[in-house]
């Protein structure tokens, strides 16, 4: 089922042009002997580190595994994953903390503290997500990639009542969320658009450097005007504003960091090195999505929805085999998303209703599965992408959640957690991990360790400093 | 004393305990604060209420929300400009002002704001003539730094709602000169120049900071001053005149404010300014996320935008050609109605295509805006009607009530029996015999259940599931028989007003609360004295300490 690395292809693919003659040796050069690193500078092929998200909670008792340990049966909202059981671990038994202002997080703020670590202040009568979130502290430690991280979303609406930061996964500080990319296009033309990447079967080779790019020049003079005109404001502006223009500045500071990799190798994607070398084995040209594929359009969980699910994947993988990002967080549903699940449940009703309605309606159970379908072809996508000697997935250390634990009582006990590839990072995989009671927030510490951020303590409060050693293989 | 604040910390406080408080917020205390306090600029002679010895709250950068950027491109370069979206800034609190005084900017909204510029810069200099609208002078040669000044002050001046400073000017005009000179084309210099005056925090954020005036007070200087009059009253950029006037030092007594407002409350700019407002007020959708939203409801996407259009018709209508007061907005059987929403509200079709201006009958359920299908949608679990959710809507919209959201793990509501029909509020009994719950939902549920006539697609009804519905239910007091009456409820409830002018005021300077909270009071008593008309309010809004004034940022 694995492709394996295929350097037939990457050779048409980049260096058969007309422009730049590179000889069989040097592409031998771009990876060790064992496949598992850049063979240049011997950097290691790279660790990634995702979170694979969907929302409204699951119906915990069809969920958890009845066995623990690699010979467990498939629980029934599980089903859809069975073909891809290797690569991932049910781990349950585990409680989020019930810190921050209870009051306010309200029974829909449950992800923020898994992945902030932190509960949610008022800001002074709204609510707001205080802290970084994993991806961002994970992003932070990993080496640069041209993205400190991206934020892909299959179905974005109809949105909740009141549009507040907490129903975003990621936040990059106080009241700086990362907001999803619902739509395909958009995602493909900020992270492909204009990038000279091998099309396979057609060589594209890279522009060859040489003398002024007028307009790269131009960019850059651009930014550097505006980080003056930032700076100036920095000056008088008061602590809290300071960080956000220190936030703005990241931006600006991530667009030149982009646009010196493209001058330097002629490549907006900055997939080259300076020396107009593919940084990495298996980067190729997505197919363009059609303009169509944009989630949150469409009332109901429709094919279409299922295609930008899909294509959403695919771009993510092509992103990360390029080493374009090396962080990312995937959200199949919106916390509270009231998308119409009609087409699958078969009744005419909101995810967000349906979920309220409890585990005894089998529609609800219906949506459930479809959503771990997705995860399946999320994982196999991954699974199926090569990266290096081994497949992406293996090197992609992803935690798969809900904003809840079930839809019902939005809760904090029992809260739903997977571990999905990261083989090459040590992670068990195959089986269910069974925890008498632990603290949840270790599993996001834990898996940033495993992905290469040395993080020492991941929350505030009642933070944790200690791995799980048991999702260890 | 905060009080504000205050309530809303007693509020929480009781929720810890266990139980919702019963009303926060203000009405119109008989007691305020103080008289008429002068200026401490002896150049500005202010009308308006005084602050007292509260301080004027602290000054904070605002980011242009993205309906603000969208009105001030339109407005200097062209209705006709189109760019890809934004990064939207979170509506806390219902306003997307507020969102934007305390929200950061993501890597992908800088992109974002990259992507913008560039696709209007792109059409802005597409054509000789397209750009000659901006040139103040023709170049003589590729490298001409006088015209590319001139141009390039004026469209500085434009986009950063002041003048360029005297080193701003150098640099712009050198980068401009610098990128002409590389692509021996002066205008490829004047747009890369644009689209830097576009990217720059200087556009994008609003950093008004004033100048010390009296302790720690600070005046808002004549610039900053026309920016706030600007994206308050047209929510976007000031227009030349309002520049000149700035300029010309003609924003500094009370007389030349309110003659400035009173020119930028005639112009169109100010209907379309305050459809952002009116939206909000009434916790309506977007117009691109309401046309998102509009397939998840079982009507067509046409009846559904024009019953989000028809709100905002009858409280553009309301305020600015009837000069209601929000009392009578909420009972007034006045509205607007097309053929097709006529038909779903099962009302005589007006004549002629498009909207009409109606009155619905004077006995009639169906009054002021909670009778709108608009809201009565928005306010539903489809394909159930939601009167904890719309109950909610009325008491932080029109009382500025805060509800918080439910704790954890609470149980779900039991799922309905199936072997008898049963009506929400037999259901929702669970919500008010359940002590977790119900504290909070005594507030909400007897107000939404007042709405029960009304289905969830906004539809008038006696009856649900073939059993009687009984839509009676009392309000702080205040009892009422049918959605009619809840109407009448609402509109006659003392801190309808008060709350009004709070949102208005949230809207107009992006704070959640003022720190100066008896402005409040003194506005809402202002407003009611003056005959509760928006125009009469707005204008002595704008001449408040409070809105003239600032403090250091902290």
């Amino acid at each position: 089922m694995k492709n394996i690395l295929n350097r037939r292809r990457v050779l048409r693919g980049i260096f058969q042009g007309t422009t730049i003659a590179v000889s069989l040796p040097r592409l031998e050069m771009m990876l060790n002997n064992n496949g598992t690193a850049w063979a240049q500078t011997g950097t290691p092929v790279p660790r990634r580190f995702g979170v694979w998200a969907k929302a409204n909670g699951v119906h915990i008792n069809d969920w958890v595994p009845k066995q623990t340990g690699k010979a467990y049966t498939i629980p029934p909202q599980l089903a859809p994953l069975a073909p891809v059981r290797d690569h991932f671990s049910v781990l349950s038994g585990l409680d989020l903390p019930d810190i921050g202002q209870q009051a306010l997080r309200g029974h829909c703020g449950q992800h923020t503290i898994l992945m902030n670590g932190v509960g949610m202040a008022t800001s002074p009568t709204t609510i707001w997500v205080t802290g970084k979130s994993i991806d961002q502290l994970v992003a932070e430690k990993l080496p640069a990639a041209s993205r400190k991280s991206i934020h892909l979303g299959t179905s974005g609406g109809p949105p909740p009542e009141v549009e507040s930061p907490f129903h975003w996964w990621s936040h990059n500080g106080k009241d700086s969320p990362n907001v999803c990319n619902y739509n395909c296009r958009e995602v493909f033309d900020m992270l492909f658009k204009g990038a000279k990447l091998p099309q396979p079967g057609t060589p594209t080779p890279p522009a060859a450097p040489g003398g002024i790019d007028v307009t790269a020049k131009a960019k850059q003079s651009v930014l550097d005007y505006c980080k003056q005109d930032a700076d100036d404001l920095l000056k008088i502006v008061g602590t809290a504003d300071k960080r956000r223009l220190n936030q703005h500045l990241e931006g600006i500071f991530e667009i030149e960091q982009r646009l010196k990799a493209a001058t330097a190798a002629g490549m907006e994607a900055g997939v080259l090195d300076p020396n107009g070398q593919v940084k990495v084995s298996n980067c190729s040209m997505p197919v363009e999505p059609s303009i169509a594929l944009i989630g949150g359009t469409s009332g109901d969980y429709n094919a279409n929805v299922r295609l930008i699910n899909k294509t959403m994947a695919q771009l993510l993988a092509m992103a990360l085999a390029c080493d374009i990002t090396r962080v990312f967080t995937f959200e199949t549903m919106q916390p509270g998303c009231r998308t119409n699940v009609k087409s699958i449940s078969g009744r005419d009703d909101s995810y967000h209703g349906l979920s309220h309605g409890g585990p005894d309606d089998v529609n609800y159970v219906k949506v459930q599965v479809a959503m771990m379908d997705e995860l399946r072809i999320f994982i196999e996508i991954l699974r199926d992408t090569n990266d290096g000697a081994g497949s992406l997935l293996d090197s992609t250390v992803v935690l798969a959640s809900d904003c809840t634990n079930e839809g019902p009582s939005h809760g904090l006990t029992d809260f739903p957690m997977l571990m999905v590839g990261g083989k090459s990072a040590g992670l068990r995989l195959g089986e269910h991990i069974r925890f008498n009671r632990g603290n949840g927030l270790r599993v996001p510490l834990t898996l940033a360790r495993a992905a290469g951020a040395g993080l020492s303590r991941f929350g505030t409060d009642s933070g944790v400093t200690e791995s799980f050693s048991e999702l260890m293989s | 004393m905060k009080s504000a604040i205050a309530h809303t910390l007693l509020l929480f406080a009781g929720l810890a305990g266990g139980a919702c408080t019963g009303t926060i917020g203000t009405g119109i205390s008989t007691n305020g604060t103080s008289g008429h306090g002068g200026s401490d600029d002896p150049g500005v002679t202010v009308g308006g209420p005084s602050t007292g010895s509260q301080p004027p709250s602290t000054a904070v950068l605002r980011r242009i929300t993205a309906a603000q950027y969208r009105n001030t491109i339109a407005d200097i370069f062209g209705a006709d400009v189109v760019y890809p979206t934004l990064e939207q800034e979170p509506a806390l609190l219902g306003y997307a002002s507020v969102g934007a005084s305390s929200v950061g900017t993501s890597p992908v909204g800088v992109e974002r704001y990259q992507a913008a510029a560039t696709a209007i810069t792109s059409t802005v200099f597409a054509t000789a003539a397209r750009r000659s609208r901006l040139a103040a002078c023709a170049p003589t040669k590729v490298d001409d730094a006088d015209c590319a000044t001139a141009v390039l002050s004026r469209l500085g001046r434009t986009l950063y709602r002041r003048p360029l400073s005297a080193s701003e000017s150098e640099r712009l005009v050198a980068l401009a000169i610098g990128i002409a000179r590389d692509h021996k084309d002066f205008w490829k210099g004047i747009e890369w120049a644009t689209l830097a005056l576009l990217q720059s925090p200087k556009f994008l954020y609003r950093s008004e900071f004033g100048t010390a005036s009296s302790g720690e007070i600070r005046r808002f200087e004549d610039f900053e001053l026309a920016a706030r009059l600007s994206f308050f009253v047209w929510n976007a950029s000031p227009d030349e005149a309002l520049l000149d006037a700035a300029q010309q030092g003609k924003l500094r007594t009370a007389q030349d404010i309110q003659g400035e407002i009173k020119r930028l409350l005639l112009s169109d700019k100010a209907r379309r300014g305050f459809r952002s407002f009116f939206q909000e007020y009434v916790h309506l959708d977007d117009s691109t996320v309401a046309a998102a939203a509009a397939s998840t409801v079982a009507i067509p996407a046409s009846l559904y935008m024009a019953a989000r259009e028809q709100t905002l018709l009858t409280l553009e209508n309301a305020f600015f050609e009837q000069e209601d007061d929000i009392s009578e907005v909420l009972r007034s059987p006045v509205t607007f109605m097309t053929r097709e929403l006529a038909q779903h509200y099962g009302v005589p079709a007006p004549a002629g295509d498009g909207f009409s201006r109606v009155s619905l009958p004077q006995d009639g359920m169906r009054k002021g805006v909670l009778g709108h299908a608009s809201l009565l949608i928005k306010f539903s679990n489809q394909p159930n009607s939601a009167p904890t959710a719309r109950g909610k809507f009325v008491r932080e919209a029109f009382l500025c009530q805060g509800v918080p959201p439910p704790p954890p793990n609470v149980d779900e509501l039991p799922v309905p029996i199936m072997d008898r029909p049963i009506t929400m509020r037999e259901r929702l009994e669970e919500h008010r015999s359940n002590p977790a719950c119900a504290s909070c939902h005594a507030l909400t549920d007897p107000v939404g259940l007042g709405l029960e006539n009304f289905d969830s697609l906004g539809k008038y009804r006696d009856k649900e599931n073939g059993l009687a519905i009984d839509p009676s239910g009392e309000l702080d007091g205040d009892t009422f028989a049918n959605p009619g009456e809840m109407a009448d409820a609402i509109g006659r409830h003392p801190q309808l007003a008060g709350c009004f002018v709070r949102q208005l005021y949230r809207h107009a300077t992006g704070e959640a609360e003022p720190d100066n909270a008896p402005i409040l009071d003194d506005l809402a008593r202002r407003y009611v004295g003056t005959g509760k008309s928006l125009v009469d309010l707005i204008t002595t809004l704008v001449t408040t300490d409070a809105f003239l004034n600032t403090r250091s940022p902290l």
